[in-house]
């Protein structure tokens, strides 16, 4: 369970904030033309790795996480991935996919990092032979 | 319903005011990667490092484990096989001379 959650802070890591910048919220709200809404969800990597993902495992990763609240599908991605012996696969994709990777992350994330992400790799092959 | 959008609005502020030592951090350009941000990658990959680490032991154990159950096998087996074996005769000539 720790792993999958250190693997989950490896990956939320640099993400792209989609959401309104907050000056423009703050902005919007005083000039009156913003409505009180529910807060942003706070930004996901699953769109991301599902787009790099088998629809077989993701209907598999959506029941998953249905059946279990505590889960979510980015957990459950990771959990089936170690499950597989995958996530290192799916980290070298990371590498040499940078396109993908700039789309959904930020220049000073984990996941563009040709520093770290190489150690991050090697890491996780380790646990390929384990699972 | 009135109360209640006012109530939401005050929320939003309150949330939004809380939320402002953060906008510059926000506003950073994404190319910009600051220290803090090397510190907080170094530590995630050192605290996967620290898990993986506790995993592979585990493994590594058993693996070793195996190998000295299989080395205790093996050796068992010589070990009664020859035992087992009759003499050769090199040997029951040695006994017969050692008898005479």
């Amino acid at each position: 369970v720790d792993l999958i959650e250190h693997v989950h802070l490896v990956l939320r890591n640099g993400l792209k904030d989609r959401t309104m910048p907050l000056d423009k919220q703050l902005d919007a709200l005083l000039s009156g033309r913003g409505r009180p809404a529910a807060p942003p969800p706070p930004p996901s990597y699953w769109a991301f790795v599902a787009s790099k993902t088998f629809s077989k495992n993701i209907e598999y990763i959506d029941q998953l996480a249905a059946i279990n609240p505590l889960l979510d599908k980015e957990r459950a991605w990771i959990a089936l991935a170690l499950s597989e012996g995958t996530l290192a696969s799916h980290f070298a994709e990371f590498q040499k996919d940078r396109r993908a990777v700039g789309e959904h992350y930020t220049s000073a994330a984990l996941l563009t990092d040709q520093q770290r992400l190489p150690i991050v790799h090697d890491l996780l092959d380790q646990l390929s032979g384990t699972s | 319903v009135a109360v209640e959008a006012d109530r939401r609005a005050v929320c939003q502020y309150v949330s939004l005011f809380f939320s402002l030592p953060t906008l510059n951090r926000r506003e950073r350009p994404s190319t910009e990667e600051t220290e803090a941000d090397g510190i907080e990658k170094q530590k995630l990959v050192d605290t996967l490092s620290v898990s993986i680490e506790g995993i592979l032991p585990s493994s590594q154990q058993t693996q070793q484990q195996q190998q000295q159950q299989q080395y205790n096998n093996r050796y068992f087996c010589e070990t009664n096989w020859t035992m087992q074996q009759p003499r050769l005769p090199h040997d029951v000539h040695q006994g017969r001379r050692g008898l005479d």
